[in-house]
């Protein structure tokens, strides 16, 4: 049992990374190995023995998401909604449920999928108790590669991410390499404090953070943050290295009239907890001064997630990525069923073990299906081939279709002999017989 | 066959060159009359470190390349080889005086032709104890992997307090995380307070290692066409150019440049300036340099808390010696002296009551009575009469007198005059001294070429003392917007004064946004307010006209700048709370808010759905800048004022007649 710990989902994302996708359904609801992907993290938190987890949903697919999640997990469930139309930032959901927050929290996003066991990252809280934790994954496994849907590769954005490496890993920047336009500024005082450090671009922020409860109160105050990892993290970092607070304040009271600075440091939202405080009464008692200027009060680490599979699927790489490889990781193979447990396969059907298929689908003679996943209550005619693409729910393909590195959204119906390649169908599209769509299309709306 | 090119390879000579010239005057006007590699440290002269080492180390070959008092180094090197019959290494010693650079040297190298294997590059003012030999092999062991592999650089780790002395050379050092190929080569002093580093950097390595705690040693394993490339590039000067220059220019010569940071029981640091020579005597003193110490060579007597004493020292009643001292043969010191840290010379003679810490004697010094020396370094045969004060990295030269009883700090002086009209100030040296004021050749405010304030070369201005650096973080701390206000409002100013193109502009304005992770809200606040602002720092630095009258030009030149900030709603409405708060803060009253929101209304900037929710919905004002506070009341009031009661009165008719249309 984790008690000292609230976990918070984050899963009112639009998902505009993966327009495409998330305009017919929320993005949590997304479907990887035939399962919504929130599905994934609220495994992660009762593999966790988590008792409980709050989920922060779009208002307008409350429902919807209610009906997905009803009855499948033993862990208590509480949804919270946000307005969806505004446009609301990680931090700025934070801020609406700041009353239903009591806890440190640990704060996942519901893209996130991986086998990580999150024991390490809470035993680190325990030992550390630092103010932020973030996890990154040393093996995001991603290269930058062709799409579905889209010309040219597909790119991924990346994090530059610093930390010191010693008995932990302390963080000292954190910022996507969008941030900056052609020069990266590092501060001497930074490389004062740690003169010795690696700089990464090649590690995953996995948008798993354990957040001190303090923090949660300088945001309802700084109401101008509206977004955790863009904007929360880079302050917490950068605030790591002030130094002499009680002196500053003492300089700031002096000149207080001549208007400089009202603004409130984050450093004062911070309260200690009794058993700090105590201890440092301890302290104090046996060198009395320096108890109190020596101590830096924030501290952000990084834990390092090194074996363990990790993909998010807030891109369409991402989301692609993952349905490919989920049917040979242990992920996959742990929660999902493998292969065709009540759908009807017929004869002389070939389907490789890296495929998955789901409830009530049926797939016709001589159909051939190969590194793909095909949703539940699919109906799949004779001799349709699929390769590398992703089928998902109640979609009709009738005979002698071809489909290859694609994804097929709900509903939809392919008449015979189909052909396409490289695509992404949108929800409920119909392709006519004999048609052919070859060059890395988008289909959304119109039909052919 | 194989074993036989391996034969060879076990063969090739170890070879060095030593460059026996500093290209610069840190050490005058100690340096007048005596090369730098020649003043003693430890009473031993400074080459004699490396020779010693090279020569443990098992060098063949060492060549030796001097420019100034070159006479003098090779009598000493003679001198050196003669002393010591064991010596078999093969010294020579070349010079010129068209040696004006570490690049004319390996020019000249190329020229001669002398190198035909790796060798290793270094100092002559180095003192090191490293095992070379393991460092050569390393560095052929990386051709192998990597045929471009040309040099290797060592490196050596600084403790923290070492760091917080000098930051002549240190370095800021990108590496990669799993070959250690150099990435980036920098002088942290070179910078001021931010080193900006090139994006690309990232996106080309995915993974690097950042040091900025390493001392160069300045010691550098070459490979063969080291040379040639020098002569190939005329502009290379120095070594520091050279390493710039090769990782500029990777994809074109496909060279490659390796670090390797030594192990943490070595020693390697360079005198480079005084600062640095404190350091090493003291390093020295205190045996981090071992083998390297005084005890292990000379007839010396090592007692605790690291005092050697060679033969015939003379201590009268009551002195003590504290710590890390070495006192050289013949030397005598009177009664009750209080001597720590400090290496006095041979045949010196120190009266009673003198006070010596943080001080460098050399040979035949003469301190009378009731003297006090503090960080200071004072040349062969100077006699410093009674009641002296010497302190704060004074340096003294050969044969000057001092006092009696005066003080000198941070004074450098020199036996012979720069100008023969110059006459003896015996303000400075006393009433009986006998020494001139040494005036460094550039302006230089603060002369403390002790180096720990400041660095006293023109393109290393940088200074800063700790306290400073301090300061500065606080200010950060105080407030990042309140910064980055001021940067944009400099920005600005340049670019109206210089009229700047406003893409620079708005490219100045997102960097800066970076470095103080301003939100993109308060952005467009602070831009807003900002090219306000412009108008009246107009008036305030032509004090021609008035705020409104200067309003048109300045709004004329920044609406790109406002167009590219402010374009949603949301940022309208931001836009105008920031021209609100402003024309309240300075009470421009109603007229002037008018006219900016006309200006940019008809540059349909501003929408009238916008100006009117603003008209209608009173918000308290971000005051992000903590320069004012008005309550609603004020805001009110604020557009109550007639002239903006018109302008929305016309902006609804002229909606509600669109509306009707």
């Amino acid at each position: 049992m984790v008690h000292e710990l609230q976990a918070i989902i984050f899963a009112a994302g639009k998902g505009s990374r993966i327009t495409e996708l998330s305009c017919s359904m929320p993005k949590c609801l997304l479907p990887v190995g035939n399962e919504p992907i929130i599905f994934y993290p609220i495994r992660m938190l009762q593999k966790a023995n988590f008792k409980e987890v709050t989920i922060i949903i779009p208002d307008i697919f409350e429902e919807m998401i209610e009906r997905a999640l009803f009855n499948k997990f033993q862990i208590d469930l509480k949804l919270v909604t946000v307005p969806f139309n505004k446009d609301m930032g990680t931090a700025d959901s934070l801020r609406l449920i700041e009353n239903k927050i009591h806890n440190d929290m640990l704060l996942i996003s519901c893209d996130i999928l991986t086998d990580f066991d999150l024991l390490h990252l809470i035993n680190l809280y325990r030992i550390y108790n630092p103010t932020l934790t973030v996890v990154l994954s040393t093996n995001s496994m991603l290269n930058e590669g062709s799409v579905p849907g889209k010309k040219g590769k597909g790119k991924i954005e990346r994090d530059l991410i610093g930390f010191e490496v010693k008995d932990k890993n302390k963080l000292l920047f954190l910022n996507s390499e969008a941030d900056f336009e052609e020069e990266v500024p590092f501060h001497k005082s930074i490389l004062r404090n740690c003169p010795q450090f690696e700089v990464h671009t090649d590690y995953l922020d996995t948008h798993i953070y354990v957040l001190k409860k303090w923090v949660l109160k300088f945001l309802v105050n700084q109401k101008n943050i509206s977004s955790i990892k863009g904007e929360l993290i880079p302050i917490l970092i950068r605030k790591q290295f002030s130094k002499r607070l009680c002196n500053q304040k003492e300089m700031n009271s002096g000149f207080a009239t001549s208007s400089i600075d009202v603004k409130p440091l984050v450093t004062d939202y911070f309260k200690n907890d009794e058993i700090t405080i105590a201890l440092q009464k301890l302290e104090s008692s046996s060198k009395s001064e320096k108890a109190c200027t020596s101590e830096n009060k924030i501290e952000c680490l990084a834990y390092l997630m090194k074996e363990n599979f990790c993909i998010r699927t807030n891109h369409l790489l991402g989301y692609v990525e993952a349905n490919r490889r989920l049917p040979s990781s242990s992920t996959g193979s742990e929660y999902s069923t493998p292969k065709s447990p009540a759908s009807k396969v017929l004869d002389k059907v070939q389907i490789g073990n890296d495929c998955l298929i789901g409830n009530g689908t049926k797939i016709g003679e001589r159909s051939a299906i190969k590194k793909s996943v095909i949703g539940s209550n699919c109906n799949l005619g004779e001799k349709v081939k699929i390769a590398n693409s992703i089928i998902m729910d109640n979609v009709v393909i009738e005979e002698g279709c071809n489909i290859q590195g694609s994804i097929v959204c709900n509903g939809v119906y392919m008449n015979h002999n189909a052909e396409i390649k490289d695509c992404v169908i949108g929800a409920k599209q119909k392709i006519v017989a004999l048609g052919k769509l070859k060059v890395n299309a988008t289909l959304m709306k119109f039909e052919i | 066959m194989s074993s036989k090119k391996k034969k060879l390879e076990e063969k090739q000579p170890l070879q060095a060159v030593l460059i026996c010239d500093s290209f610069n005057y840190r050490f005058m006007p100690l340096t007048r009359s005596k090369p730098r590699v020649l003043i003693p440290l430890l009473n031993v002269p400074l080459i004699d470190y490396s020779l010693k080492s090279l020569h443990s180390a098992g060098f063949d070959d060492v060549f030796l390349f001097c420019c100034s008092h070159s006479q003098q180094i090779k009598d000493h090197i003679k001198q050196w080889l003669a002393s010591r019959a064991n010596v078999s290494m093969n010294v020579q010693v070349f010079s010129s005086d068209s040696y004006a650079s570490v690049g004319d040297v390996l020019r000249d190298l190329d020229g001669k032709g002398l190198i035909r294997h790796d060798f290793v590059l270094l100092f002559g003012d180095c003192v090191w104890n490293l095992q070379l030999k393991k460092y050569v092999d390393e560095h052929r062991n990386q051709i192998k992997n990597d045929k471009g592999c040309i040099m290797t650089l060592l490196f050596k780790q600084s403790s923290r307090e070492r760091r917080s002395k000098s930051t002549e050379d240190q370095v800021l050092l990108f590496v990669d995380g799993t070959t250690n190929k150099l990435l980036l080569y920098d002088k942290l002093s070179k910078h001021g307070n931010k080193v900006n580093v090139n994006l690309s950097l990232f996106q080309e390595n995915r993974n690097m290692k950042v040091y900025c705690n390493l001392q160069d040693t300045y010691i550098a394993i070459c490979s063969v066409n080291v040379p040639s490339l020098f002569a190939d590039n005329f502009d290379y000067e120095t070594r520091d150019d050279f390493i710039r220059g090769i990782l500029e220019q990777e994809d074109i010569l496909g060279s490659t440049i390796y670090s390797r940071i030594c192990e943490s029981n070595t020693y390697a640091t360079r005198v480079i300036n005084p600062s640095a020579y404190e350091v090493v005597s003291l390093d020295i003193l205190q045996r981090w340099s071992f083998p390297i110490v005084p005890d292990l060579e000379d007839k010396v007597c090592y007692q605790r808390h690291n005092i050697y004493r060679f033969c015939d020292v003379s201590l009268m009643m009551n002195s003590i010696l504290e710590k890390n001292v070495a006192i050289g043969t013949y030397t005598t010191i009177g009664a009750n002296a209080h001597i720590m840290n400090s290496v006095i010379g041979s045949s010196c003679k120190i009266g009673n009551n003198v006070k010596i810490e943080g001080a460098f004697l050399w040979n035949n010094v003469n301190v009378d009575d009731d003297c006090e020396l503090r960080c200071c370094i004072i040349g062969e045969n100077v006699h410093i009469k009674n009641g002296c004060t010497i302190s704060e990295g004074s340096l003294i030269s050969n044969d000057v007198v001092i006092g009696p009883n005066v003080t000198l700090k941070c004074r450098l002086i020199q036996t012979e005059p720069d100008d023969d009209d110059d006459k003896i100030d015996t303000n400075i040296v006393g009433s009986e001294g006998k020494g001139y004021l040494y005036r460094e050749s550039e302006e230089i405010e603060n002369i403390n070429i002790w180096g720990l304030e400041k660095v006293s070369e023109a393109d290393e201005s940088w200074k800063s003392s700790g306290s400073e650096l301090d300061d500065i973080e606080e200010e950060e701390e105080i407030d990042d917007t309140k910064i980055f206000y001021n940067e944009v409002l400099d920005s600005f100013q340049r670019g109206f004064d210089e009229n700047v193109a406003s893409e620079n502009l708005i490219l100045e304005v997102n960097s800066s946004k970076h470095a103080y992770n301003i939100p993109i809200k308060e952005l467009g606040f602070l831009v807003t307010r900002a090219v306000l602002e412009m108008p009246k720092s107009l008036v305030e630095s032509k004090s021609s006209g008035d705020y409104s009258s200067n309003l048109d030009s300045v709004l004329n030149k920044f609406t790109p700048v406002i167009k590219n900030y402010i374009k949603s709603a949301e940022s309208q409405l931001i836009f105008l709370m920031a021209a609100e708060e402003f024309t309240l803060l300075h009470q421009l009253g109603g007229s002037v808010f008018y006219k900016i929101l006309k200006f940019f209304y008809d540059k349909d900037i501003l929408e009238e759905d916008v100006i009117l929710q603003w008209y209608e919905n009173t918000q308290p004002l971000p005051a992000l800048l903590a320069d004012c506070e008005f309550t609603l009341d004020d805001q009110l009031e604020f557009r109550r004022q007639k002239i903006v009661q018109a302008f929305v009165k016309w902006l609804q008719e002229a909606e509600e007649e669109s509306s009707d249309n």
